[in-house]
């Protein structure tokens, strides 16, 4: 079982810490489950399958890299968030697809992304938010 | 087994009523279904209130008002399909013969909410990382751009259309047209959305009069309408693939109403579809097979959605410029396609209109298309 940051009590303020984990060297892991039943993946951890309704499921960790299915720049919605705000659905490797904040200055739709944390915002009591993102693999 | 007819409709301006409670921006609304139906409030036998974000009770709120209490009201929270929801459970009583009469009602008061994007469920995955409706519409139409070569222009066509449209409806918020070029340049608000592609926020209310074919023939002043399919589903959650070009739960609902009413696209004279955002017209055109898949944007352009084209799509502005007070919204669609249907809108009016379909769609949760989706086809 991974340490998650959701409850690993580090003083961050996290927004989808439920699906981040991190290796015993510190490498944050993007969190899934796997329904033992019906082998379903998906993000985040769960403890009941949303496909067939089982209750066996087990801690997944997913591939960090997949392709941008669709994004938007939004300029509106919470305002603990940057403005504008990336946000994108990744298909992963497997097959899984994980909505997320995208990191860049330009998007294409198809172009591989891979899995960090970072922060993403920040509150109004100057707080920062981290979450994970994907960026382009090339590292921008 | 009766046939469920519609025998009178009243709404509500939408626009914005900050300083009314929502029982009194609904019971005019109310009202005046009666007297369009020509049937006195004491011979409704059951009342169904759709209303998503207006709390407890609206349905006996405004019931209240009028001396309307003590049948059974029944209401109905089912997000943007909130109304439309409430129709089909009206439907489904009148057919079973429970009831010969029944009141449907929407109603909506998000000038109470402060303004903004519509607030989603704060436990919500994707909501808590900052998900908002224009950004999920927003991500379909920047995929169905990529994948079919829709352009700009071609999306801003859609509010240019419904503005049009809504310039002719009293009921309309927004009635004044717009250009493309206006479209294009106004804020941005999620890419490739301007804000004039997004549909206003604002109250109103809606009310139909169900009947039952006994009750049709004694009440109804004007020619009943008929109820030909009155369908509701829910999406279905998927943690993988999803295609956002083609909205899963409005394939199957229009393929079950159709079904229903023995009826295709080829019969559809006009539809009110969920324009929330004008990429979601043009999906609707393909969902509904009025065009095929990838040629939405040409079919627009020729002009086939308009008032005097193939199918008239959203004659009454639909969302975006009718406007969208979400729980009223699938009543208030119904109250068009009825008006339509009896000839009743005069500079807007769709030549010949025979049959027509109304199709709310909406709540926003992850893993979903939308939450539900309630489809009714009416010919008169």
């Amino acid at each position: 079982m991974l340490e998650t940051l959701n409850g690993a009590g580090g003083g961050e303020r996290l927004v989808g810490g439920a699906a981040i984990g991190r290796k015993s060297n510190g490498e944050p892991v993007l969190l899934g489950c796997k329904c033992t039943a019906c082998e379903k993946e998906m993000v985040p951890p769960v403890s009941v399958c949303p496909v067939c309704g089982g209750e066996a499921m087990r801690e997944a960790v997913q591939p960090g890299e997949g392709v941008l299915y669709s994004y938007t720049v939004v300029h509106v919605g919470p305002n603990r968030f940057r403005r504008p705000l990336a946000l994108g659905y990744i298909d992963l490797d497997n097959g899984v697809r994980v909505f997320s904040h995208l990191e860049g200055d330009t998007f294409e739709i198809g172009e591989r992304m891979k899995f960090d944390v970072a922060v993403v915002g920040r509150d109004p009591d100057e707080t920062d938010l981290t979450g994970y993102v994907f960026r382009k693999e090339n590292g921008q | 087994m009766s046939q469920a007819n519609i025998i009178g409709v009243g709404m509500t301006r939408f626009g914005k009523y900050p300083e009314t409670h929502l029982a009194d921006i609904a019971w005019p609304a109310v009202k005046s279904a009666l007297a369009d139906a020509g049937i006195e409030p004491g011979a409704i036998q059951a009342a169904y209130c759709g209303s998503a974000l207006g709390g407890m009770m609206v349905g006996q709120s405004i019931l209240a008002r009028i001396g309307m209490t003590g049948i059974p009201i029944t209401n109905v929270e089912n997000a943007c399909s909130s109304s439309s929801t409430a129709l089909q459970q009206a439907v489904m009583a009148v057919r079973a013969g429970k009831y010969d009469t029944v009141l449907v009602i929407g109603a909506e008061k998000l000038t109470a909410l402060g303004g903004g994007t519509l607030p989603l469920n704060d436990d919500d995955w994707e909501a808590s990382q900052g998900m908002v409706m224009p950004a999920l519409y927003a991500m379909r139409a920047m995929r169905y751009m990529h994948d079919y070569g829709l352009t700009r222009e071609q999306l801003a066509l859609v509010s240019v259309k419904n503005r049009a449209n809504g310039a002719m409806n009293p009921d309309a918020q927004m009635q004044k047209p717009v250009t493309v070029e206006e479209v294009l340049a106004s804020r941005p608000v999620a890419d490739p959305f301007t804000l004039l592609q997004c549909c206003p926020t604002g109250d109103g209310a809606a009310a139909i009069i169900v009947a039952s074919d006994k009750a049709a023939k004694k009440y109804a002043g004007k020619h009943p309408i008929r109820v030909l399919a009155s369908d509701l589903t829910s999406g279905r959650f998927t943690p993988g693939f999803r295609d956002m070009t083609s909205p899963e739960i409005t394939v199957r609902g229009s393929a079950e109403a159709y079904e229903e009413a023995g009826v295709g696209p080829q019969d559809i004279d006009l539809a009110e579809v969920h324009d929330a955002f004008s990429i979601a017209e043009l999906i609707y055109y393909e969902a509904f097979g009025f065009c095929a898949r990838g040629e939405a944007g040409a079919f627009i352009e020729s002009g086939a959605s308009a008032i005097n084209g193939k199918v008239a799509v959203n004659p009454s502005g639909g969302l975006l410029a009718k406007g969208h007070p979400v729980g009223a919204t699938g009543a208030a669609q119904v109250v068009e396609v009825v008006r339509q249907l009896r000839g009743e809108c005069g500079a807007r009016q769709v030549p010949d209109a025979k049959v027509g379909l109304t199709h709310a769609t909406g709540g926003g949760l992850a893993g979903f298309d939308h939450g539900a989706c309630s489809i009714h086809i009416l010919a008169r």
